[in-house]
């Protein structure tokens, strides 16, 4: 009832809000305009400015090259004349016919416009905590994707790749981690249409539907952190919100530029995997002590050669290339920015890809004096190659003995024909990167139609209608092969398409007011949202030969077939903000926002999100005013409560499924348990800010500190009764209901410092540092409690164990395990350390075979019993960094430009899998050369000594922790333990460029505008101890984050690339 | 200005239009049937139905795991060196909460009650058009689903006393733990829900499409089981003498191998079985489906594995036990001193003929018969499972696709229940004599000419004849418990078994242990647990 009574208020509301405000309509009426000359100058220098925008109502005009213009216009009105790089300045016009302007140079960022939702306002008015990045500032470390971008760039935001694979998707945690079920990903808002985020990959082959909006086509990134900038978007926005706001066309002469860039890509870093000599000198130990007979190819290892190094074979040099074309314009009427590009990047890993072909219109139009309208649209195809990753072909190339070569000399591929030693036959990584087919396709239409309604100088309406169509297919195909005994005898091929389609409808009215002493800017809106998807797969297997791969060329009888009608949500709002200021110095927002979401049930739909912030012009204060040095200071303090619904549609109805029954017919069963009371996760945000300019703007910062708090968190409560999940296999399991229990913490700061170290005309050199630290505590689980079925496991080890655990009082998913203590080395050890013990607490005998011997690891006793046992498991620290940090530099010298930035993790922690496997000699792949300083065990005594005395044995290198060659793992020695959970802290040099931009009389003889020729390298360096390739690992899951499962690694990319704009 | 007012007129409709649309925020899900929805046709309730009766076949039920539970802790069973670790933990009595099949078996008992509730409240919404044509199948659905919370209840009560008593569907969506309910209100409960189950039900169905439904007869005896196990004899006594008369029509099948034979689902004497059929490909489904793969594998398959798990030659994971062979000698009941072989060893076990035991099998293969080939040097004693197998027909099974059905109650076990409550009332006359009697001329056993002087010994003497009867059949185990026998009888058998020799039966043991399943994640459950047991 009450969601009825509000629509019905609303519907109301507007229309009578129209004819009351019609009534203040000015009808603007026609005079006579007569012509207005004049010359704009630079304030300091005196020089002319040519191409500086004149407008005024219904005409325009550009300054030419002596800086001089001709405009019509009439006494009263104002002149805005506009240029890049100076303020805006207004002039009236008055008797006069001739007008001489200067312009100042802009210094500071305080009348930068900063994008708040549904809105503009200048930096200086803000109340909220928003970070703003310039498409140009983004471009410098030329990012396949805008997000990769963003690292280290914007202080509170943790920016980490999840898949250095082409096209590849980062994650990016605004002020912490608010949900544990829920999306953690922050809402993107590009042109106003809202981009899903992208779905959870798991092994990174998942689509990211950023990747289809060009960087080079952003005009600002802006990005909401606290809830009084981010409410107004409601319940999406509890992680923040992205707004990308793409370049228009302004009023000016055509303006055609081309940026264009090669590159070439090539893998960092190379893990030390063991060459021949090594690994037959590793078999040939092993076989001595395990007692099988060694290869007699390998009996004198050092006349073996290298082999074959498999990560050599499997990643290569990749170019890139990316071209983009855009023309932009426009008169005071009509504006438009047409933009055409074509990115082209091959993986380093064989098997992987990324193309992008789009086209942008941007248009805007003044059809009356009264109304605008404009479009923001775009075409993207994207072809995409996820082979390598789906085929999981990095790990496997680890994984391959040096002894197999890639290819025989028939030219088939290579592949294990001998285990003798143990020696287990796994595919050729190269051969599956040849033959299997892992492709996507993508068409996306993306864009928005909006009008205009100026009803007075100060009250207008904004409509918009947009959308996001994205229709993907995804087609597989894994030949029969035989990589000698690794062996597939039967082919598979999968087809499948999607679609999602997602529209928005939105109106909202504007009011902006000037009165004496304060600004009053008020907004009322409404918007309705709704997004579905479809998808249909076909699969079969058994193909007569490779070489036709259709689905339909398939053995009939395999046939499989699925496809859903995804439920969708549908989201309907209104919302309303008032920004009010007084003289400049005291900032008020308030923002209220009403959402209905179909995700909940009627009596839980409807959730009010509202903030609040004050902010405080400290610098216009008198007793500031006075001091030189400051700027601006300002003082900003926000609240506010933000809901978010990030979980599956339904679950608070009970689904069906049918199950063919032998009883009688079909049977029908419930697949979920529902939670009729499912309601919105609640997020507090508290945020407190200061920003600050000093000496004569060369010094500002910008510094946060917030405190979040969730509660109702959403988690699926586990129940024993009916769900069975807990006894493995089970039939008819019920999904657990959605409940909303516990409560978990984020607080944190960040800062934000740009310095103009030293300018004058011909050297300018600037520095930017970022620092982002958040700490975050699971507060509360509800009654579930720590049994509450949040712990990650993974048989990487052999056995399941729990790798990563979420418990109350901790932060969300930390590592946990034991403690590694150095190796059982001398007989001593056995006597004064804890034993692990089996599950009935009785400590392992210590002998060589079923026992603890020589080699075995120690573990560290917590609990002090005596035995190591699963109580001896502790916290292990966290994957999630403690503190990001960015760093950039840039130089400008006359036409040079340098450019160089640093972005750091510090404090997370690495669950590095391939060192569990790959650093035990137990294993029976290939190894890495840490392994050739496995535990020697030697007899003190080998003539006389009892070869059954423990004391009659010690290791000659006691300091090793690689275990002992025997072929018994009792102790269990790759438990989780702290030795494969490794510092994940690291120093990356992202961007180094170096750029000449040609002087202008140069490029008038060439009859071009600009040109800036550029080289680049993109991840210069990493300084880290991490082991495994690279240390910047992000995830979607952040129950399951920071594991290196053989992770595709971002590759370092050499680039030369050039800017040109054509004049006129 | 005419212009504005014209556009705001058209996106003031545009904007009604849009708002209007009240359902918008209602997107029910196109991918499966809403709970709320798709109830609302008798066919639709008839799938719930169903759905409910399907549990009968999970794990921890029938589909494998219930025979092996209870013929290994009733001693009817007993380990080859084939059986799987989970399964001889039950056979030596040292398992604790985390044991797997126990854990299975509570789990699908409960999935049992959620799925019965579902019915319940799904028939007692449904507002049928034509209301006036189903008023009959809407009551007997409801009925059908209190016989089987009933039959769930039964086995929980029984097998952990106090436990969580969910009632409703709607009460487990509101509350997500129960606290144990005393076993009385349990039992209490159970007999309301039979009592008003058996007004409802049919007599029988139709045998080619709904056989294996609960009948009104299946829950007329559940309901005389009940009070018998409640020592509420008299009621017990009028409740199963209702069996032996019209409406009903039970009678022993005349041959005792046919209920226990791949045609057994047609017998007369069945009351309540489980609808096992045979597996005939993997169209049908998975042929190791009772591996967990019920309603997650897919296909339709309800064969039973126990004819090839226990079958000993095939899977062969389990003897009879050598004292269940012992039993089938006692003194002839025509002069109470002449040893006596029952002629039910020859159907239960194949042995020796010494033994009583079948000597040969493979009858009806082509081949012709084939010798049963004793071990004598077995230190076990090679005595092995013949009731539900069908050796007789194959020499080897070659799969776990039996379609003998499982026996839950039958005409024989109601009769020696009946003959149960009249000697508990005082009664060992002939009227108890003739039932126990009955059951055993139909095998062509000698019949007893007294029950003896007293109760005591009419009492062994029903034991005695409940233990033969009913060997291999999942009573044992309960029936001692209820006796209040079950420490004395398994520690002394287990004693002298070859190849055993333990007592493991502690006191404790008379309840099971409340799974690690519910007591990790029920805390009102896992308060109320003294010493880690029950």
């Amino acid at each position: 009832m009450k969601k009825k009574k509000r629509i019905n208020v609303a519907s109301r509301l507007l229309p009578v809000l129209f004819v009351f405000l019609l009534l203040s309509l000015q009808i603007f009426a026609q005079s006579d305009a007569r012509k207005i000359t004049g010359r704009i100058t630079d304030t300091k220098t005196g020089l002319a400015i040519p191409g500086a925008t004149i407008t005024v109502k219904g005409h325009n005009a550009i300054t030419d090259s002596a800086g001089k213009f001709t405009i019509m216009a009439q006494t009263g009105e104002t002149l805005v004349i506009t240029h890049v790089g100076y303020n805006t300045s207004d002039i009236k016009v008055g008797n006069g016919n001739t007008l001489n302007i200067e312009l100042d140079i802009r210094s500071g960022t305080l009348d930068d416009i900063v994008v708040i939702g549904y809105g503009k306002v200048k930096r200086k008015d803000l109340t909220g905590d928003i970070s703003s990045i310039s498409g140009n500032e983004l471009l410098k470390t030329q990012p396949t994707t805008f997000e990769q971008g963003l690292q280290g760039k914007v202080a509170g935001v943790i920016v980490q790749q999840i898949s250095g694979q082409p096209g590849g998707a980062v994650s990016i945690q605004i002020h912490g981690i608010s949900s544990i079920t829920g999306s953690n990903s922050p809402l993107y808002v590009i042109d106003g249409v809202i981009i899903p985020p992208p779905s959870d990959p798991g092994d990174g082959s998942g689509s990211n539907p950023l990747n289809s909006i060009n960087p080079s086509e952003i005009e600002t990134i802006d990005i909401l952190k606290d809830a009084s900038a981010t409410a107004i978007y409601g319940s999406q926005a509890t992680n923040g919100v992205v707004v990308i706001t793409t370049r228009r066309g302004s009023i000016s002469a055509p303006q055609i530029s081309y940026d264009g860039y090669l590159a070439n890509q090539q893998l960092a870093k190379k893990l030390p995997t063991v060459n021949l000599q090594q690994f037959a000198t590793v078999l040939n130990a092993r076989g001595a002590v395990w007692g099988f007979d060694i290869r007699p190819q390998f009996a004198n290892p050092q006349y073996l050669g290298t082999g074959t190094d498999w990560q050599k074979a499997l990643f290569r040099n990749a170019p890139t290339e990316n071209n983009t074309v855009a023309v932009s314009g426009g008169d005071a009427r009509t504006q438009y920015m047409f933009s055409t590009t074509y990115f082209d990047q091959e993986g380093i890993a064989l098997g992987s890809d990324f193309k992008r072909y789009s086209v942008r219109l941007n248009l805007d139009n003044k059809t009356t004096n009264w109304l605008k309208i404009g479009t923001s649209l775009q075409l993207v195809h994207i072809d995409e190659s996820v082979n390598a990753t789906a085929s999981n072909v990095i790990q496997t190339a680890l994984s391959m003995t040096p002894d197999i070569s890639v290819k025989n000399p028939d030219g088939s591929y290579g592949g294990v024909t001998n285990t003798a030693g143990w020696v287990n036959a796994i595919a050729n990584p190269v051969g599956l990167t040849a033959i299997n087919t892992d492709e996507k396709h993508r068409n996306q239409v993306f864009g928005n139609v909006y009008a205009e309604v100026q009803f007075t100088k100060d009250l207008s309406l904004r409509n918009e209608l947009s959308g996001n169509f994205d229709f993907n297919t995804n087609n597989t195909f894994t030949p029969a092969y035989a990589f000698g005994k690794d062996v597939n005898s039967i082919s598979t091929a999968s087809y499948s398409y999607g679609q999602n389609f997602y529209t928005v409808v939105r109106n909202y009215l504007t009011y902006n007011h000037h009165f004496t002493n304060y600004t009053l800017n008020a907004l009322l809106g409404q918007e309705a949202q709704l997004s579905t998807f479809q998808n249909v797969a076909a699969g079969r297997s058994n193909f007569p030969s490779n070489d036709v791969q259709s689905i339909s060329s398939g053995d009939a009888t395999t046939a499989t077939n699925s496809g859903t009608f995804g439920t969708g949500t549908a989201i309907e709002s209104y919302f309303a903000r008032i920004n009010f200021t007084w003289n400049d110095k005291y900032l008020l927002t308030g923002n209220i926002r009403r959402d209905g979401s179909s995700v909940f049930p009627a009596n839980n739909r409807w959730a009010t999100d509202y903030s609040g912030a004050f902010s405080w012009r400290l610098s216009d204060e008198e007793f500031l005013k006075s001091v030189k040095e400051i700027n601006e200071l300002k003082l900003r303090v926000s609240y506010g409560l933000t809901n978010n619904q990030n979980i599956p549609g339904n679950t608070y109805t009970a689904q069906l499924t049918t199950a063919a029954n032998g009883l009688s017919g079909n049977a029908q069963y419930q697949t979920n348990l529902p939670n009729p009371n499912v309601t919105w996760e609640q997020t507090n945000t508290g945020n407190v800010g200061l920003d600050g300019t000093f000496f004569n703007w060369k010094l500002n910062f910008s510094f946060n500190l917030y405190n979040r708090l969730t509660n109702g968190l959403l988690l699926q409560l586990p129940l024993p009764l009916y769900s069975g999940t807990t006894t493995g296999y089970s039939p008819g399991a019920l999904n657990a209901p959605y409940v909303n229990i516990g409560s978990m913490s984020n607080k944190g700061f960040d800062l934000h410092i740009g310095i103009t170290g030293f300018s004058n005309k011909t050297f300018i050199w600037k520095t930017d540092f970022t620092i982002s630290h958040n700490a975050n505590k699971v507060l509360s689980l509800g009654s579930g409690g720590n049994n509450a079925n949040l712990s990650e496991t993974s048989g990487i080890s052999g056995q399941t164990d729990v790798w990563e655990k979420t418990v109350v009082g901790q932060p969300i998913g930390e590592f946990y395990g034991y403690i590694y203590d150095g190796i059982f080395a001398k007989a001593s050890d056995f006597r004064t350390h804890a034993l692990s013990a089996n599950s009935a607490g009785i400590p392992y005998p210590v002998q060589q075979s079923g026992g603890i011997w020589y080699g075995d690891r120690k573990y560290k006793d917590i609990n002090g019993d005596g035995i190591i046992d699963s109580r001896d498991e502790t916290f292990l620290g966290s994957p999630i960094p403690k503190v990001q940090l960015g760093f950039g530099n840039s130089i400008t010298f006359k036409g040079l430009d340098f450019y160089i930035f640093f972005s750091s993790n510090i404090g997370n922690k690495i669950l590095n899998t391939l060192s569990v496997t790959q650093n035990n000699p137990q294993n029976n792949t290939n190894y890495f050369t840490s392994v050739l300083n496995y535990a020697n065990v030697a007899e003190i005594n080998p003539e006389n000594g009892n070869a059954s005395d423990v004391n009659n044995y010690y290791v000659t290198n006691p300091k090793t922790d690689i275990v002992g060659l025997r072929n018994d793992n009792t102790n269990y020695n790759t438990r989780p333990s702290n030795l494969y959970i490794e510092n994940g802290t690291y120093l990356k040099c992202k961007n180094i460029t170096l750029g000449y931009t040609f002087p202008e009389d140069v490029m008038k003889k060439a009859h071009l505008h600009t040109l800036r020729v550029y080289m680049s390298v993109v991840n210069a360096f990493t300084i880290t101890k991490y082991t495994g390739m690279d240390p910047e690992i992000g995830s979607w899951n952040p129950l399951q984050a920071g594991w290196d499962y053989g992770y595709y690694p971002q590759p370092r990319m050499m680039t030369a690339g050039l800017n040109l704009k054509l004049s006129k | 200005m005419k212009k504005i007012f014209i556009y705001l007129l058209a996106l003031s409709t545009v904007v009604n239009l849009w708002s209007c649309k009240k359902s918008l925020l209602d997107l029910p899900s196109k991918s499966s049937y809403d709970y709320t929805t798709f109830f609302s046709t008798q066919s639709a309730l008839n799938q719930a139905v169903i759905g409910t009766y399907s549990t009968l076949l999970h794990d921890g039920l029938w589909a494998r795991e219930y025979y092996y539970i209870f013929d290994l802790l009733g001693d009817d069973a007993k380990k080859t060196t084939n059986l799987g670790s989970d399964l001889v933990q039950l056979g030596s009595y040292n398992f604790n909460s985390s044991q797997t099949e126990v854990g299975e078996l509570w789990n699908s008992l409960y999935r049992m009650i959620f799925r019965a509730n579902v019915v319940i409240d799904r028939v007692n919404a449904w507002n049928p058009d034509s209301a006036a044509l189903y008023p009959q199948l809407a009551k007997q659905y409801i009925a059908e689903a209190r016989f089987l919370r009933s039959y769930a209840y039964f086995n929980i009560v029984n097998l952990w006393g106090a436990a969580p008593l969910i009632t409703s569907y709607d009460s487990v969506v509101n509350n997500h733990y129960f606290p144990r309910t005393p076993a009385a209100s349990i039992w209490a409960f159970l007999e309301g829900d039979l009592s008003s189950a058996i007004p409802d039900l049919p007599v029988a169905y139709d045998s080619a499409t709904d056989l294996g439904r609960a009948t009104k007869g299946a829950a007329t005896a559940l309901l005389g089981k009940t009070y018998l196990y409640e020592k509420k004899w008299n009621l017990a006594q009028t409740t199963l003498a209702q069996l032996t008369q019209a409406p009903f029509t039970y009678m022993l099948d005349p041959s005792y191998d046919d209920i226990f034979s791949p045609s057994n689902q047609n017998s007369p004497e069945n009351i309540f079985h489980i609808m096992n059929a045979a597996w005939t490909s993997w169209g049908i489904g998975n042929q190791y489906y009772m591996f967990g793969g019920q309603e997650t594998w897919g296909g339709t398959a309800t064969h039973s594995d126990r004819a090839q798990e226990y079958g000993f030659n095939d899977w062969w994971n389990t003897y009879i036990t050598t004292r269940a062979v012992n039993a089938f000698h006692y003194p002839n009941p025509a002069d109470g001193v002449t040893p006596y072989v029952d002629p039910r060893a020859y159907s239960t076990f194949y042995g020796t003929k010494a033994s009583g035991g079948d000597t040969v099998y493979c009858e009806q293969c082509a081949g012709g018969k084939i010798s049963y080939p004793f071990n004598a040097a077995d230190p076990q004693g090679d005595y092995n499972w013949r009731k539900y197998e069908y050796y007789n027909l194959v020499a080897s099974f070659g799969g776990p696709q039996s379609s003998i059905g499982g026996q839950v109650i039958r005409y024989a076990d109601v009769l020696l229940m009946l003959a149960e409550s009249y000697i508990q009332q005082g009664d060992f006359g002939g009227t108890p004599m003739g039932l126990i009697n009955q059951v055993r001329q139909r095998v062509g056993a000698v019949p007893y000419t007294t029950l003896g002087a007293n109760q005591t010994s009419a009492m062994n003497v029903l034991m005695l004849e409940r233990q033969l009867e009913l060997c291999g059949e999942q009573s044992r185990y309960f029936d001692l418990v209820r006796w209040g026998i079950a420490q004395q009888t398994i520690n002394s058998e287990r004693a002298v078994e070859p190849g055993d020799g333990t007592q493991p039966f502690q006191p404790k043991n008379v309840l099971l242990p409340i799974p690690d399943v519910e007591k990790d994640y029920n805390p009102l459950v896992a308060s109320e647990i003294n010493n880690d047991w029950n």
